[in-house]
């Protein structure tokens, strides 16, 4: 099979649809400390489907809110603008690409693993003291880069999934074997172009190979919830495969075996909320 | 729940009845299911009630939990089939196997 060039990828992210215009103001605001919250608050709530998304997942038991919020701004006071502006730029990703179908490709299956590895990546970070709201970003969209490849290359895919599923190797290996281009570099990729905070562009694009990126970026946390999310078996397939953990990455964070069953434990008890409040 | 016959001295309060208590004229003094307190427990004691039958937890076949366990471990290591050997790796292996015993021992 003839291996995918860079270029051909890039090509192809271009025809992909753009996220809508307020969802790339709350995006650049991640790298702004002049927010004008009011105003793209005010933006954000003329977009029902988005808000009632967001609202959804606000009242989910991913925050674990004591009381219901019924509108954006109640979100804003009660959960901070960061963690609003992070469930809007999740909420709008995952709309652009829920509409897929494709019969070699388990789309629940893959949705309630990057649900979890949100979650999972969000824990950590947060028993870590790292930011969890754009670990959370990093950890839900770790994958997104498949999606890309789903859409735009399904042929190839096929056999790449066909591949792994025969072989018994990781996706990523099956991507390296025959189409020479990976879905953590086309993840990126996307990240970049949807001009996503660098963080969460480097944390999608190192999380098989974390150790290449310095100890404070979030490819370790990502890195570690995938493999806890995989070893869960959370995407419920038989061909689920843990990927290797780094030994560096996970010394980084410093955590033990209680922490990890801890971890498993937390989404264990938020995980179907959560899946119900951003996909469903 | 299996029942078991205790003697009375056994007995600590909050102990559920398995069998009804009956006096020696067939009455029923306590129906199963009752939970008993410390005043009821004085009572039996003085009218002479010697053993009662409690409710009891069933204690878990060892045969059964190894079972079970081994289930669960060849389970996990189909999904970390490919997962290599390093140190993270067998930790989180562990910590993979011990939480998923612990929720459905």
């Amino acid at each position: 099979m003839s291996k995918l060039s860079i270029d051909q990828v890039m090509a192809e992210l271009i025809r992909l649809p753009s996220l809508p215009t307020v969802v790339l103001d709350v995006l650049a605001s991640f790298a702004s400390e002049d927010v004008e919250v009011d105003r793209i608050v005010d933006e954000l709530a003329q977009d029902q489907a988005l808000s009632a998304r967001v609202l959804r997942l606000a009242n989910s038991s991913f925050y674990g809110l004591q009381t219901r919020v019924a509108t954006l701004h109640d979100a804003v006071v009660v959960l901070g603008f960061r963690h609003v502006r992070s469930t809007v730029a999740a909420v709008a990703v995952t709309n652009c690409f829920t509409d897929r179908h494709l019969p070699c490709f388990d789309f629940p299956a893959f949705w309630r693993h990057c649900a979890g590895v949100g979650l999972a990546a969000r824990i950590i970070a947060k028993k870590t003291g790292r930011p969890c709201e754009v670990a959370f970003i990093a950890g839900l969209l770790h994958d997104i880069g498949l999606l890309v490849l789903l859409s735009s290359f399904p042929k190839q895919m096929a056999d790449v999934l066909d591949y792994a599923q025969r072989e018994h190797c990781l996706i990523i290996e099956a991507e390296h074997e025959l189409i020479g281009i990976d879905h953590a570099a086309v993840g990126q990729a996307l990240a970049e172009r949807w001009k996503f905070p660098a963080v969460i562009a480097a944390g999608i694009g190192a999380h098989h190979a974390p150790d290449d990126l310095p100890a404070e970026s979030l490819a370790g946390t990502v890195h570690l919830a995938d493999a806890i999310v995989h070893a869960l078996g959370i995407a419920d397939r038989l061909e689920e495969l843990v990927p290797p953990l780094s030994d560096t990455a996970f010394n980084r964070l410093g955590l033990g075996l209680a922490d990890l069953k801890r971890i498993m434990n937390e989404i264990d008890a938020r995980l179907d909320s959560t899946c119900l409040a951003l996909i469903d | 729940m299996s029942i078991r016959r205790v003697p009375l001295q056994d007995v600590a309060a909050g102990a559920v009845l398995g069998e009804e208590i009956v006096d020696a004229a067939g009455r029923v003094l306590l129906p199963r299911g009752a939970e008993l307190g410390d005043s009821t427990l004085a009572g039996l004691r003085r009218r002479g009630v010697g053993t009662v039958a409690l409710e009891v937890a069933e204690l878990p076949d060892p045969d059964q939990l190894a079972a079970h366990r081994q289930v669960a471990e060849q389970e996990i290591r189909l999904r970390f089939r490919r997962a290599g050997d390093g140190e993270a790796t067998r930790l989180l292996f562990r910590a993979t196997l011990e939480h998923l015993l612990e929720k459905q021992p």
